[in-house]
């Protein structure tokens, strides 16, 4: 049985079947997802989902990010194997749409969303992005950690990609799939990426390190090539 | 005042199978600008923009145009978003002046300022020469996203080709001399013009007032640059690109005020890790609560100059 939509999108029923059918569905207003008050850049919408207020509840598992009128609708998995379910990024938008997050908790995927606008508007409206010609910077990761709330640590990294998604002429996908972040070879958080995920994929995330040990960070793309980082723990970065 | 003359924007979205494209439906409502331009000037007026965001209801008039009367026919500063906004304010200009246009100076590549100019004979559109090749290079991008966001208002508007560059310091047109001020800083090409016999400095966007100035294509260095060459003038009224003109010069120190504060906070919430949505959120001075659309262009903003300071200061880590 799917609920039916807060948002009234057309395409949540074939969502729910295609993403969130193992398990039953619940809209919940704890997972948040925040927008910005109007798409600058279609190929970079910025986006938090904040399920924080689920922990009350216990402990979480995969978060799931959907766009219901986008070509790769399931756009990132999060799964905070010792991380908090937050995760703030950009997108690539082909029109305005249903975003969404659903967050698995004790056998229920909770989903919350937001509707984004993609006709937005300012002094100027940036046009789409071309293919990227100068690849010799792919791969090249910048990063750095803060002490946060609860003991966590909070990561921002970027990695240098083009993130093509094979929809320009001429550019076939060429995308980051996997981010994995991990202290004294312990996972804390795997991100699944999809095409559209923005060039330049940037992440803010809420990892549990404890003692605020150093962080590494491995990201693969579809060609096969991986990137590696490390960077120190927010104590080290005072 | 502009205005439009319809506010109704029905937008529909259809529903639609996966992959087709969504079918989008715009009512058929009657849609014309209404130009009122205001005296600011002996001979001169003031079609003051929209304190607003380019919307499907406004149709993207939110600039300010002014219009002098000179012997030879009247002169604009801008032009509008749309080929039928300017020739709207060609009617209006008329009928002011009783003359036809004889000059459109454009001040720099923004859509809400530059599109009108197609409703006039391209020998009288000038601009600079950084204008002229940057209308070449990315105007039809521009254009397309217009289209996007104000929809059907921009039907028949076409990239404007500017035929001359304006060279010398000034020109004459009829009784009035223009004095040309190329800088850039809001852009990278915004020519400020001072006429001489009205003591009217047009500032174009490198000025704001009571209206949050807008950063999409900003260098904040060049830009308080530009602000140091105009302060010194001694101008009777100051014409911004959104906003009232007025004496003194009130526009640029606000302008000056809102930049210095926009890097401050979005510099120091980099500092402090948080993301662009985080960094949308954060309190913003009391003083700029009477500016129109403060908090709207304080998340543009984020988002135009975070993602720099991302690439240019996370320290690179990897192995």
């Amino acid at each position: 049985m799917i609920p039916p939509d807060p948002l009234n999108s057309p395409l949540w029923p074939s969502m729910a079947a295609a993403h969130l059918a193992d398990a039953p569905i619940a809209f919940d207003e704890r997972v948040r997802v925040i927008l910005p008050p109007v798409t600058e850049d279609q190929t970079q919408a910025p986006l938090a989902v904040d399920a924080r207020g689920l922990l009350a509840d216990g402990p979480v598992g995969d978060v799931l990010v959907i766009a219901d009128l986008n070509p790769f609708p399931l756009t990132l998995r999060l799964s905070p194997v010792k991380a908090a379910p937050f995760v703030a990024f950009r997108m690539k938008i082909e029109q305005g749409t249903a975003l969404r997050a659903a967050v698995r908790q004790n056998g229920v995927w909770r989903v919350g969303g937001a509707y984004l606008d993609a006709a937005g508007g300012g002094c100027s409206v940036k046009p789409a992005t071309q293919a990227r010609a100068d690849l010799s910077t792919v791969g090249e990761i910048r990063a750095r950690s803060w002490a946060a709330e609860n003991g966590r640590t909070r990561l921002r990294l970027r990695i240098d990609h083009p993130m093509d998604n094979g929809l320009i002429a001429g550019a076939p996908a060429y995308f980051v799939e996997t981010v994995e972040i991990s202290a004294a070879g312990a996972p804390l958080a795997r991100l699944t990426l999809s095409e559209a995920v923005a060039p330049d994929p940037t992440f803010t995330l809420l990892v549990e390190t404890g003692d605020g040990a150093a962080l590494a960070i491995r990201a693969r793309d579809n060609n096969g090539a991986v990137f590696d980082a490390r960077l120190p723990g927010p104590e080290a970065e005072r | 005042m502009i205005g439009p003359l319809s506010r109704r924007a029905a937008l529909a979205l259809g529903a639609g199978a996966l992959a087709a494209p969504l079918a989008v439906t715009t009512a058929r409502a009657r849609r014309a600008y209404d130009i009122r331009p205001e005296p600011i000037g002996d001979g001169v007026w003031l079609a003051r923009g929209l304190d607003e965001p380019i919307t499907a209801q406004n149709g993207g008039a939110i600039a300010n145009v002014v219009i002098f009367d000179t012997r030879e026919g009247a002169v604009l500063v801008d032009a509008g978003p749309s080929r039928a906004y300017g020739e709207a304010l060609r009617a209006a200009a008329r009928e002011l002046t009783g003359k036809p246009v004889a000059r459109v100076y454009l001040t720099h590549i923004h859509a809400d300022h530059v599109f009108g100019a197609g409703a006039f004979t391209p020998d009288t559109v000038w601009t600079t020469a950084a204008l002229r090749d940057d209308l070449a290079a990315r105007g039809d991008a521009l254009a397309d996203a217009m289209y996007r966001v104000a929809g059907d208002w921009m039907r028949g508007t076409e990239t404007p080709a500017p035929a001359r560059a304006v060279g010398a310091e000034t020109e004459d047109v009829g009784e009035r001399r223009f004095r040309f001020l190329p800088l850039a800083g809001h852009t990278g090409s915004d020519l400020c013009l001072f006429e001489e016999r009205s003591g009217l400095l047009v500032a174009g966007d490198l000025a704001f007032l009571d209206r949050a100035p807008t950063t999409p294509d900003a260098d904040l260095g060049l830009w308080r640059s530009a602000l140091d060459t105009l302060a010194p003038i001694s101008a009777r009224r100051l014409c911004p690109g959104h906003g009232p003109a007025e004496a003194g010069s009130r526009g640029l120190k606000q302008t000056r005020d809102w930049l210095d504060m926009i890097e401050e906070r979005i510099d120091d919430g980099f500092e402090r890790g948080l993301d662009v949505i985080e960094l949308m959120a954060e309190p913003l001075p009391a003083w700029t609560d009477r500016l129109a659309v403060a908090r709207y262009e304080f998340a543009r903003s984020v988002m135009h100059r975070l993602p720099r300071l991302e690439r240019e200061r996370l320290p690179a880590r990897s192995a």
